[in-house]
């Protein structure tokens, strides 16, 4: 019985891990190909009318990092009878409105919009549908009103959709802003580093696949019209709408040209908060599409369905089995046949799970330092378990809300100011 | 601890299933006298059971019906109807009340062993006191063996003499219905002598044909394809059958490596394409090991051989310990609880080895027809167990529960009640020995003494892997020694009718030249014996590997990558 349960573990968790060692080969091999189409994309910018854009910038409550986020927007490099930045206050009390005006005076393609009616303190995703009624444009960007975009992030977005016929959607890069503020900052910092080259250039790179995540990504009006705009009862409203761009029939590509730098968590409670949020999202959308996955008229994307059911249902059993297992071992003689394999399997995985990330952060400049790498290998033992416990708890949240019926409620994610914390 | 409730649990789910229903009973051996024959005994100890048994499994070779009921539980009804009955006893006291129950009885009647002279039958023999004989018939003993000189009568006629230097003492003598057999041990040396004498005894008509096959012995996972084809291949085309002992899993007990016949493809090829053209498949085990210390196709699968005892772990990891004896426990009934807890779990063990064997050889297209037990070692319970899933067993018998090393074959195919239904091919001949400085000697002499007996089987064993050594020399020139001995009949089990039968899996042979395979082993089944084969070790090693494989090339992509950045940043300085 115990040895049974033992395989089974293993096996799961090695599925993952062999899946991700591919992840991580495809991001490298992304990685060395995704620039070469950029000249020849340039040159068709010069030649083509560039379609109208509209950014959308749903804020809550933002009063501490609007101000910077306008100005870097103020600074894009696209033509700007092509532009608006609509920065959409959703149910704010503070001052993130009055800022927004303020800067909205010196630069008229800056529009600054409030909800209201049925659309008003509903969260993210109907923030974004109320600003897709009130605009026009053929393209539409969203930002969090955290983030700071390079000054050619827009234009490398857009330049893709207008090469990529097939690209429903064109999504960037994010980097963490405040990486060195605290010890939780540094770990999530590789962390997205990690996230953006394995999961998403990786997954592009072998099955052209990326998930919208949600900041920094482009995506066409028609789409999103056809698509009778976000779905507001999902927490995780990104991965949803990747599903239904799949399932159109587009593709998402993965365009690590246009950079964004956001804000990350900097205190524990608040990222335990956010990451709940992002896991329930992600455990909602599993279960909603689970059930239909075979009417899916993609059924490549059936194949990312089934990776989060395994990411966040599978996997998380099989580490919980394996850990379960190796207590009552210490306990009990429970007669484990499985002999030096083992060991030798999970320090195999430690090896994988460092290279793997070694060489995302060697990607990015001035990451891999001999401080990250110790921050790695201290991440295995201390950030990563975090995961797991917080993957369970998401999950008795959202098994909770389900047997009681609730509605989902959104959690803000708290901001930093820029500076606090210090170095 | 909840793993093991569970296992409780789950055993007591899957007992239903496991019900044996007895599929050896309907089998039975061709043209036997019907005559019913009763064997009694008086004392329990090692040595009279194995005698016992050895007649037992003579006898059923020769007789349609014969029955073994210990003196203390034969009633007069038991007698009534049997028209001969044989008394053995070495051991004094036994009940003069029962012994007199046989006083009326007008059928004949065998004593065996010095104090059968008790019986009614004997009271005016004149026996005269132990003596030792170093010869018996024509056959010079190894072991000289122990004799009760008997005075025949003058009706009296000698049937077989036994030799002391040059004195001559009866060894089976008749004297109208009454016989006696004066020797005590009989399953031994002086067994082809005995057996053949039966026939004498019991005006019994002497078959004139020798039945015979030759096993390819102990081919397991490692066995080298080449040489067993080769000698496989050399019967066929010699119109020989080819019975193929395979043991499907083999287990390195040193490096814990386990090697399965899938594992295999080029044997199991070679295998196939023998099961193709006729070869029968014997399934010799499951691993042909017990425990931790024993190497495949060495070790004793059933039968505890360190501690000389029956299997009493299911994991190969627990330490056996010994079997408490009668005397450690305060009362008989604590005992019986212990022996019969003990027996469950032997029991367990062997359907698991079993029905194991008989599915992964199904599974790869070899359908077993019969099971021969490594080393030919089992307690009589695990006789009974195997007799829930095969009628045909090869080999020899053994003989006790308290040693393996009390083993006898009979020269007949019989159905020995200690087999519960299942018909014996017993090995008689022997093996090619290289250890032996004369191998073919060997067997000629065995098989010499074999021919007394009217209608004995032939029945030897060869190792393939010798053919790696010696080519097919030995083979061929023990296949010669047999096929020289006139009216040889090479056994064919397709013209007899016997069945292997699981939950899942029915091989039946209706004695028509055809074998009918129903499996219903599903992929959960394969899975789950995948499994508890254990070869999944094999896989994870691979994942190592592969995994290290990238690993190495993850570093090789790091060290890329820092190079090209050294690069950039050496460029961005010059120019900056």
């Amino acid at each position: 019985m115990a040895n049974l349960l033992f395989y089974i573990s293993l096996i799961i968790i090695w599925i993952m891990l062999i899946y991700h060692m591919f992840l991580a080969q495809g991001g490298y091999q992304h990685f060395k190909r995704y620039e070469k189409v950029i000249p020849s994309w340039e040159e068709k910018m010069k030649k083509v009318e560039l379609p109208t854009v509209s950014i959308f910038i749903p804020a809550h409550n933002e009063e501490v990092v609007i101000k910077q986020t306008l100005t870097a927007m103020s600074r894009l490099y696209y033509p700007k009878d092509k532009l608006e930045v609509i920065l959409i206050c959703d149910n704010c009390s503070d001052g993130t409105k009055d800022i927004g005006e303020q800067i909205a005076k010196q630069f008229p393609f800056i529009r600054i919009m409030e909800t209201e009616g049925e659309f008003k303190g509903k969260g993210k995703s109907s923030a974004l549908n109320y600003a897709l009624q009130h605009s026009n444009s053929e393209i539409i960007v969203v930002y969090d009103a955290d983030n700071t975009p390079e000054r050619r992030a827009v234009w490398n977005l857009v330049m893709g959709l207008v090469n990529d016929p097939n690209a429903g959607a064109m999504v960037g890069k994010f980097r963490v802003i405040n990486a060195n503020h605290t010890w939780l900052t540094k770990f999530i910092n590789i962390e997205t580093i990690c996230f953006q080259w394995m999961a998403q250039a990786g997954r592009y790179y072998w099955f052209n696949i990326t998930t919208i995540p949600g900041t920094n990504f482009a995506i066409r009006r028609e789409i999103m019209e056809q698509l009778g705009g976000w779905d507001t009862s999902a927490l995780a409203e990104d991965t949803e709408l990747t599903i239904r761009v799949y399932n159109l029939g587009y593709y998402i590509r993965f365009f690590p040209a246009a950079i964004t730098w956001e804000q990350e968590p900097e205190t524990f409670k608040v990222w335990w908060k956010q990451r709940t949020r992002w896991a329930r999202g992600n455990q909602y959308v599993v279960l909603k599409f689970l059930g239909k996955m075979f009417s899916l008229k993609h059924k490549k994307i059936m194949f990312d369905i089934f990776y989060f059911f395994f990411t966040y249902f599978l996997f998380f059993f099989g580490v919980i089995l394996s850990n379960m297992i190796f207590i009552c071992n210490l306990f009990f003689d429970l007669d484990l046949q499985i002999g030096n394999v083992a060991l030798v399997l999970w320090g195999m995985a430690f090896l994988l799970f460092i290279t793997e990330i070694m060489i995302s952060l060697s990607i990015e400049s001035n990451q891999l330092s001999i401080k990250n790498i110790l921050y790695v290998i201290g991440m295995y033992f201390t950030y990563s378990q975090m995961w797991i416990v917080l993957v369970v708890y998401a999950l008795f949240l959202e098994i909770k809300r389900v047997l009681r019926k609730e509605e989902q409620v959104w959690y803000k994610t708290e901001r930093f100011k820029v500076g606090e914390g210090g170095k | 601890m909840i793993y093991k409730r569970l296992g409780v649990l789950c055993g007591l789910f899957l007992f239903p299933l496991l019900v044996p229903i007895d599929i050896a009973a309907a089998t039975s051996v061709n043209g036997l006298d019907d005559r019913n024959v009763l064997i009694t005994y008086y004392g329990t100890n090692d040595e009279t059971l194995a005698n016992v048994y050895f007649l037992d499994s003579t006898l059923s070779g020769l007789f349609e019906h014969v029955e073994i009921i210990d003196l203390k539980s034969v009633r007069k009804a038991d007698i009534e109807k049997q028209d001969i009955i044989i008394y053995y006893a070495t051991k004094e006291g036994a009940n003069i009340e029962k012994l007199n129950l046989f006083t009326d009885f007008k059928g004949e009647v065998l004593g065996v062993g010095k104090e059968a002279k008790t019986l009614p039958q004997f009271r005016d023999w004149e026996f005269l006191g132990m003596k030792s004989i170093h010869r018996i018939g024509d056959f010079e003993l190894n072991y000289p063996i122990d004799l009760l000189s008997v005075k025949p009568s003058a009706t009296a006629r000698v049937l077989v003499e036994g030799q002391q230097f040059s004195k001559e003492y009866p060894v089976m003598i008749q004297d109208g219905r009454n016989s006696f057999i004066t020797i005590s041990s009989l399953f031994a040396e002086g067994r082809n002598v005995i057996s053949a004498a039966f026939f004498d005894l019991f005006q019994l008509t002497k078959p004139n044909t020798h039945p015979a096959y030759i096993r390819l012995e102990d081919i397991s996972p490692m066995s080298d394809p080449k040489y067993v084809y080769e000698a496989a291949d050399y019967l066929l085309d010699r119109d020989i059958p080819v019975y193929l002992a395979i043991i499907p899993v083999y287990v390195n007990p040193e490096s814990d490596e386990i090697v399965t016949l899938s594992d295999k493809p080029k044997l199991t090829k070679v295998l196939k394409e023998l099961v193709d053209r006729g070869a029968y498949v014997i399934s010799h085990g499951y691993t042909h090991m017990y425990g931790n210390e024993q190497e495949t196709g060495e070790g004793f699968e059933f039968w505890d051989s360190i501690l000389n005892q029956p299997i009493t772990t299911i994991n190969p990891k627990d330490k056996p310990e010994k079997i408490m004896t009668e005397d450690q426990f305060l009362n008989n009934k604590e005992y019986e609880q212990y022996i019969q807890g003990i027996e469950r779990i032997e029991t367990e063990y062997i359907n698991g080895k079993l029905e194991n064997s008989i599915h992964s050889l199904t599974r790869l297209g070899l359908a077993p027809t019969a099971f021969e037990a490594p080393h030919y070692t089992m307690s009589s319970n695990g006789y009974q167990v195997t007799s829930h899933y095969f009628s045909a067993i090869f080999g020899q018998i053994q003989a006790t529960d308290k040693d393996w090393q009390v083993m006898f074959s009979p020269l007949f195919i019989s159905k020995p009640s200690l087999l519960n239904g299942m018909i014996l091919y017993p090995e008689t001949i022997g093996f090619v020995d290289p250890a032996s400085s004369n191998p073919i000697l060997d067997i000629e002499k065995s098989l010499n003494q074999v021919l007394q007996v009217p209608g004995s089987v032939i029945g030897g064993f060869y190792h393939p892997y010798l053919g790696k050594e010696y080519g097919l020399d030995y083979l061929k020139q023990m296949v010669a020694l047999i096929e020289n001995v006139p009216n040889v009949e090479w056994i064919e089990l397709k013209n007899e009718k016997h069945v292997v039968k699981t939950d899942l899996v029915e091989i039946v042979t209706s004695g028509n030249g055809e074998i009918e395979v129903k499996s219903e082993l599903s992929w959960l089944t394969i899975i789950k014996d995948k499994f508890a084969e254990d070869s999944l070790e094999k896989y994870l090693w691979i994942i190592v590997i592969v995994t290290a494989i990238f690993v190495m090339l993850f570093i090789i992509h790091i060290v890329t990558l820092r190079m090209r950045y050294r690069k950039r940043l050496f460029k961005e300085t010059k120019h900056g």
